[in-house]
C-alpha cells in the first residue's frame, strides 16, 4: 500500500514538473528576438490546415532572418515562431495565448479559427497582445478591436464571384452541403441571401462533419434527390474530393460550388481524373496564381519542407502576414508597443509593403490595409471545364466589402 | 433514384462496418470485462498498414487486406498480454486508464509518424451497379457481402469448434473455465487477436470508399459502443443485431430527418432502450 501511493505521488509530481517544464526554460522576453506566437490544430482532423499554416509564419521568420533579422529603432532582431497545438478548441487557443503572450514574449498571436478568435478578442486588448487573424469571417473586424488584423479577404467575395459564375452557366438550384461548423453556417447563410436575392432557390440545407463522417453516401443521397443544377461543398479538400466523386457514382451530372476551404489542386490528387472535376467552381490554388513571386515562395517551402507537398494558399497568407507584422515593427520603431504597430501596419501601410523584404518576397499580393483591420489583396477564382483548369478570373473586391459592417 | 431503397442499401453498408467493429469489441469485451477503448485506434493502424502495403510495396488489395489482418491480430495478441492483462486484479478503473492511454499513444503515434495528410487506397474495382434505381458501387458490395460471410464463420468458429467454446466459457466464467483446464491466457490472447483483425477488416474494407487519417477511428468507435450496450456487452448476436439496427437509423434518420442530431437522436433511443431492458437487448443480468 505505502509503496503504491508512493509511485503514484512520484507520478503526479513528475506529470507536473513536466507540463510546467516547458515555461520555464524560455525567457520571457529575449532583447533581440521578436516572437511569433501560434496556436492552431496541429493534430486531428484540421491538422494538415493547422501545420501549412504554422509553415507560412516559419518561412517568414527563415528569410527574415536569413538577411541578418528585421532592424527595428536602430537594433537588429530575429524572429521566432513559437507554435502551440489547440486542436481547434477555442477553449485552448485561449489558454495557449496566454503562455504565449506571458510566457514566450509574442506581443501577435497568429489564429486560423474563427470561434477561438473571437474568444481571443475578447482578452487581447487586456493583455496587449496583437490577434492576426487568420479568417474570412468579416465579424472579426467590425467590433472595434484596435489589436487586429485579418490576413484572408472576405468570404463575401468568395460568395458573390462564384454566384456570378454559377449563374452565367445558368445555374438557377442549389443544394448546400457545407461544413457543420461555424465557418459553413456564416459562410452559407450568405450564400443563401444572395443567390435567393437573385432569384434562384435553395433546394437544402446539408451540414457535413466533415471530420466526423463515416460515410458520404446518406448526405449526397438526400441532396441528390432535390435534382440541384448545382452543389455547395463546404469541407477541406480530400473531404471535399470524395463527395465530388460519389456524387458522380450517384449520377450526378451538375456542377459544384467549392468553399474556398477546399483547393482544386489538392482535390485533383484525390480523384481519378479532371473529368470527374467538371463544373467545379473554386479559389485559385496558390501555385496557380497570376501574382509576382509565388514561384520563388514555392522553390522555399518545397525545399523545406517536401517537394510532394502541394502549395497551400494558406501558406502564402500566413507568411505574408508575418512579413507585414514584422515590417509594421520597422515602420514604428518599436517591437513592443502594439498599438503603434497597428497604427503603421493600418495607416502607414505603403511604407509597409515598400520595405525590401516585404516587397520582394509577398506571394499574395496585399496592396492596403483598412482602419479595422483588413488587409487588402486580389485573389482569384477557377473552374473546371472538358477536363482542364480555365484562366483564372479576378475576385473583385470594391472596398465596401472590406469595411461593411456585417 | 429511389431515395428509400437507396437509404436502406446505405444503411446495410454502413451497419455492415459497424457490426463488424461491433462484433470484434464484443468478442473482446467477453476477456476483458471493460470496452477496449483503443479498439477505434487499432481499427485505424489497420488501414494505415493496408495503405503501406499498398503504396510501399505495390501489394496487391487483398494481400494488403491478409497483411493488415495478421498484423492486427498480432498487435491485439501483444496489447492483451503486455498491456492489459496485468491489470486484470486491479479494478477496472486502471483498464480504463490503460485503454486511453493506449489511444493517445496509438492516434499521436499515426500522426507524427504518417502525418496529418489524408491518405486513399483505390478500390480493387471500380464497377458501380445500377439495380432498381438504386446506385451501389463494387466496394460497398463487398462490404456487405464480406461482413456477412465474416459474421457467418465467426458464429460457426464459436460454436462449432474448440477454441470457439473455449473462447466463450472463458468470457462467461474466467476461473470456472481455468478448473476445466483451460488454457485462459493463450484464449484471452487469440480472442483480442481476433477482435482487433475484425477491427481491421471493417477499416480496409472502408477505407476505399473514405478515406484514411490518423482520427478516422474516433466516430466509428462512439459508434460502437453505442452498438455494444444496445446489443448487450458481450453479446455476439446483439453486436451484429445492433450493428445493422444501428447503421440503419443513423442513415434513415440523416437522410429523411437532419444531419443535425443524428447522433443526439441515437444515443436517445439507446437511452430508451436502457430504460426499458438495462442490460441491452440480449445482454445477459450480471
Amino acid at each position: 500500500m505505502k509503496k503504491t501511493s508512493l509511485c503514484f505521488w512520484f507520478f503526479i509530481v513528475a506529470f507536473m514538473i513536466f507540463l510546467i517544464a516547458p515555461g520555464q526554460t524560455v525567457r520571457a522576453a529575449d532583447d533581440d528576438v521578436i516572437t511569433i506566437g501560434y496556436s492552431g490544430p496541429l493534430s486531428g482532423g484540421a491538422a494538415k490546415f493547422g501545420l501549412n499554416v504554422q509553415w507560412g509564419l516559419e518561412l517568414a521568420a527563415d528569410e527574415i532572418n536569413a538577411l541578418g533579422g528585421a532592424s527595428v529603432g536602430g537594433k537588429k532582431y530575429k524572429v521566432r515562431v513559437v507554435s502551440m497545438d489547440d486542436r481547434f478548441q477555442a477553449a485552448l487557443t485561449v489558454n495557449n495565448a496566454k503562455r504565449l503572450v506571458q510566457k514566450e514574449g509574442a506581443k501577435m498571436v497568429y489564429n486560423p479559427n474563427s470561434g477561438a478568435i473571437f474568444a481571443l478578442m475578447a482578452i487581447n486588448e487586456k493583455e496587449k497582445f496583437i490577434i492576426g487573424a487568420y479568417t474570412t469571417t468579416q465579424a472579426v473586424v467590425t467590433s472595434g478591436n484596435k489589436l487586429l488584423f485579418k490576413g484572408p479577404l472576405p468570404m463575401q467575395a468568395y460568395v458573390h464571384a462564384f454566384i456570378e459564375k454559377a449563374w452565367a452557366h445558368g445555374w438557377r438550384t442549389c443544394a448546400m452541403m457545407p461544413d457543420a461548423y461555424e465557418y459553413g453556417k456564416i459562410w452559407s447563410g450568405i450564400f443563401q441571401k444572395a443567390w435567393q436575392a437573385k432569384g434562384g432557390t435553395i433546394t437544402t440545407n446539408i451540414p457535413v462533419d466533415f471530420m466526423k463522417t463515416t460515410d458520404y453516401y446518406p448526405m449526397l443521397t438526400k441532396a441528390l434527390a432535390t435534382k440541384p443544377d448545382v452543389l455547395l461543398l463546404g469541407s477541406s479538400s480530400e473531404p471535399d474530393a470524395i463527395q465530388i466523386r460519389q456524387a458522380r457514382e450517384l449520377g450526378y451530372k451538375g456542377g459544384f460550388i467549392l468553399i474556398e476551404r477546399g483547393k482544386l489542386d489538392e482535390i485533383q490528387v484525390f480523384v481519378d481524373n479532371m473529368e470527374t472535376l467538371n463544373g467545379c467552381i473554386g479559389s485559385t490554388p496558390l501555385g496557380m496564381t497570376p501574382r509576382d513571386h509565388v514561384k520563388t515562395f514555392a522553390k522555399k517551402f518545397h525545399k523545406k519542407y517536401g517537394a510532394d507537398k502541394p502549395l497551400a494558399t494558406e501558406l502564402g497568407i500566413s507568411y505574408a502576414n508575418a512579413l507585414i507584422y514584422v515590417g509594421a515593427m520597422v515602420v514604428a520603431g518599436t517591437t513592443t508597443d502594439v498599438y503603434k504597430i497597428m497604427d503603421a501596419m493600418l495607416n502607414k501601410t505603403k511604407d509597409v509593403l515598400a520595405l525590401p523584404f516585404v516587397k520582394n518576397n509577398d506571394p499574395y499580393g496585399y496592396t492596403g490595409a483598412f482602419p479595422n483591420g483588413a488587409l487588402k489583396a486580389k485573389t482569384f477564382g477557377i473552374e473546371v471545364a472538358n477536363g482542364k483548369y480555365t484562366k483564372s478570373f479576378v475576385i473583385d473586391t470594391p472596398d465596401a466589402i472590406y469595411t461593411a459592417k456585417e | 433514384m429511389d431515395l428509400l431503397l437507396q437509404t436502406i442499401i446505405n444503411g446495410i453498408v454502413l451497419g455492415s462496418v459497424y457490426a463488424m467493429v461491433a462484433l470484434g469489441l464484443t468478442l473482446i469485451f467477453g476477456i476483458l470485462e471493460i470496452p477496449n477503448f483503443a479498439h477505434g485506434a487499432l481499427y485505424m493502424i489497420g488501414a494505415y498498414v493496408a495503405f503501406f502495403c499498398i503504396s510501399a510495396m505495390g501489394a496487391s488489395y487483398w494481400f494488403a487486406l491478409v497483411i493488415s489482418i495478421g498484423a492486427l491480430f498480432v498487435m491485439g495478441m501483444i496489447i492483451e498480454r503486455f498491456i492489459y492483462r496485468p491489470f486484470y486484479n486491479q479494478p477496472h478503473i486502471s483498464s480504463f486508464i490503460v485503454a486511453v492511454g493506449l489511444i493517445f499513444i496509438l492516434e499521436n503515434g499515426a500522426l507524427v509518424l504518417w502525418g496529418a495528410d489524408f491518405r486513399r487506397i483505390t478500390p480493387p474495382s471500380n464497377a458501380i451497379f445500377n439495380i432498381l434505381g438504386i446506385t451501389v458501387t463494387s466496394q460497398r458490395l463487398l462490404v456487405i457481402g464480406f461482413a456477412a460471410l465474416l459474421i457467418i464463420a465467426i458464429h460457426f468458429f464459436i460454436k462449432k469448434t474448440r477454441l470457439g467454446a473455449a473462447i466463450e466459457a472463458t468470457s462467461q466464467n474466467r476461473d470456472g473455465a481455468q478448473l476445466m483446464g483451460i488454457n485462459t491466457g493463450l484464449v484471452g490472447q487469440a480472442t483480442f487477436g481476433l477482435g482487433t483483425a475484425l477491427a481491421g477488416v471493417a477499416a480496409v474494407l472502408v477505407a476505399p470508399i473514405l478515406l484514411i487519417s490518423p482520427v478516422m477511428g474516433e466516430s466509428v468507435i462512439a459508434m460502437a459502443f453505442v452498438i455494444i450496450i444496445l446489443g448487450g456487452m458481450g453479446s455476439f448476436i446483439g453486436a451484429v443485431i445492433g450493428g445493422y439496427i444501428i447503421g440503419l437509423m443513423e442513415t434513415m434518420i440523416s437522410t429523411f430527418v437532419t444531419s443535425y442530431y443524428t447522433e443526439a437522436l441515437i444515443f436517445g433511443v439507446l437511452v430508451v432502450i436502457l430504460a426499458v431492458k438495462p442490460t441491452g437487448l440480449f445482454g445477459k443480468e450480471h
